[in-house]
């Protein structure tokens, strides 16, 4: 590989990192409240509230169902708005968060609904309040499928964030693109993916210890 | 100390799970609640702390009506009102001494005042060693025992179980029975344990109470329970009524209009009332009679032996009936199935 493809390869994986570190973020702060609201206001949950529960689904799954490349040019608008450009790193970043978010309150929903109810049951006899029994039960007693699930959605980000490339995004998938496909440099296109496989096993195995490490302790 | 009063509930549009129940027990007893699946003795339990809020009805526990409380005041209210339950419910990412501790976290209790209270509760239940280990590397009982000293946290008065024994084996239930009856008499506990194992109800309770398809069908002292239930689903439970284990033979024989004979075959009652040997020292002793059990079924009550036997009197019949009658006047009932000739 020549010092000159060196340079921005590295360039680009900084950047993918960057983008994927940041939405992810972005999508576990927004998606876990999201989760918990959808799990406490299910009919059988901590205070059932059916039309929100209904409404709640309804918007995640319009979310989850439009495709990524139409919401990056959907949503330029509010990507302009909130960072003031709609390219580039910062620019890629908003329809990444905004896409992982709803799937990422699924997976978390999954996770949130497999903690045994017995338990939830049994902390409101000893006096826990709602919010107790969530933060202190519900949560907690998920996070290792929460750990779990987390790591399937920075995954799917990766692959998102370099079709973000397609629109100018930066990172990883831009750069495949400018060189590999429209300068016909398939050595590029070769690299790109390389990191990528690279990329993707490290979060998978740095998820699944995590996972395993706060699983063992039950 | 609880107070249930016209209880009715049911879930969503499902038939009525609880229907004008209506129940007191007194400070210090010891009530088992018993029915088959389904019938709803577990949602009664559930009435108590409202973890279930029946859709009418009073629930009282101590001076308090339950139902009249917001939702701070209630959770305060619980902390009165210990609970174990089937599965045990334990946390499982929480060690052994976290699980216990829990319920004092919640109500604030500072970090000293918990270790304090935790290391005894620990130590009444036996489980100081495993302080430190996580639910899934105990057994069932300890489990169980975890459950218990954790409903035991805040000192409560009353003592709710759901099937405490059904998830342990033979062996582990009858120590947790052992257990949980030692601490109700230290600790002064107002103790109801919701079960389908009579084994349970017979070792543990002073009180058993009936509930079919959700209506309270029976309150009866445990020793008379044992006895001979008053209620129809009491007697399905028990399997009285259903005669004594006995030589089918010799009941066809009695039972035939062909069977007459010196032998009389008898059934024999008896109740909490019986005076101990009372039974053998009338027909053999007093009336001369020869006397075989030749079946039955006897279960120790409390300091009582209650059951029914099946017995073979050999004699005079105007001697056996002289017996018969000195034994209805010590309340021991008998029925007379009818005569056989000598079984040897």
């Amino acid at each position: 590989m020549s010092e000159t493809l060196l340079e921005p390869l590295l360039r680009a994986s900084a950047e993918t990192f960057v983008m994927v570190a940041a939405s992810a973020s972005i999508a576990i702060a927004a998606g876990l409240p999201l989760a918990v609201a959808l799990v406490v206001s299910a009919p059988t949950g901590l205070s059932p509230r059916p039309v929100l529960h209904r409404a709640l689904g309804l918007v995640i799954n319009v979310g989850r169902s439009t495709p990524f490349i139409i919401l990056l040019v959907a949503i330029v608008p509010l990507t302009r708005w909130l960072v003031g450009t709609s390219i580039g790193t910062v620019g890629a970043l908003v329809p990444l968060a905004v896409a992982a978010t709803p799937m990422t309150a699924r997976l978390f929903e999954v996770a949130l609904s497999r903690v045994d109810p017995a338990t939830i049951e049994a902390a409101k006899a000893f006096g826990a309040s709602r919010w107790h029994v969530i933060s202190r039960v519900l949560v907690p007693e998920a996070l290792p499928s929460l750990v779990a699930s987390g790591t399937v959605m920075v995954v799917n980000v990766v692959g998102a964030s370099a079709m973000a490339g397609a629109v100018g995004g930066g990172g990883l998938g831009d750069l495949g693109i400018r060189y590999g496909y429209q300068r016909f440099q398939p050595s590029v296109m070769v690299a790109v993916v390389a990191v990528l496989v690279l990329l993707v096993n490290v979060i998978q195995r740095v998820g699944d210890g995590l996972a395993r490490r706060l699983e063992r302790a039950s | 100390m609880i107070r249930l009063e016209r209880i009715t509930h049911r879930f969503g549009v499902c038939p009525t799970v609880l229907d004008d129940v209506s129940l007191e027990v007194p400070r210090g007893e010891r009530l088992a609640i018993i029915g088959r699946s389904g019938s709803g003795k577990s949602t009664l339990l559930r009435c108590v702390n409202l973890l279930v809020r029946p859709r009418w009805g009073r629930v009282v526990v101590g001076e308090t009506d339950l139902l009249a409380l917001d939702e701070h005041e209630l959770s305060i209210a619980r902390r009165d009102i210990g609970m174990v339950f089937q599965h045990f419910a334990l946390l499982g990412r929480k060690s052994v001494f976290e699980n216990v501790a829990f319920p004092l976290e919640l109500a604030g209790r500072s970090a000293a005042e918990t270790k304090q209270r935790v290391d005894l509760l620990l130590s009444l239940v036996g489980l100081s060693e495993v302080a430190h280990r996580f639910p899934a590397q105990l057994s069932g009982g300890q489990r169980q025992r975890v459950g218990l000293a954790r409903a035991l946290a805040h000192e409560p008065r009353v003592l709710l179980c759901d099937e405490p024994t059904s998830a342990l084996d033979a062996a582990t239930a009858e120590e947790a029975v052992a257990l949980l009856r030692r601490l109700s008499v230290e600790l002064d506990l107002t103790l109801l344990v919701v079960t389908h194992d009579l084994d349970v109800a017979r070792a543990l309770a002073d009180r058993v109470a009936v509930i079919e398809a959700g209506r309270l069908v029976e309150t009866t002292p445990a020793s008379a329970f044992f006895s001979g239930p008053t209620s129809a689903a009491g007697r399905r439970l028990t399997g009285h009524g259903s005669a004594p284990p006995m030589p089918f033979p010799l009941v066809s024989e009695a039972r035939s209009r062909a069977g007459v004979g010196p032998s009389t075959l008898l059934t024999v009652s008896l109740g909490p009332g019986t005076p101990r040997g009372a039974l053998i020292e009338t027909l053999a002793t007093r009336f001369r009679l020869g006397v075989e059990v030749v079946g039955g079924h006897l279960d120790p009550v409390g300091p009582h032996t209650v059951g029914q036997l099946a017995v073979l009197a050999h004699g005079e019949p105007t001697v056996i009936r002289q017996a018969l009658e000195a034994l209805s006047a010590q309340h021991i009932t008998v029925e007379v199935l009818g005569h056989v000739r000598d079984a040897a």
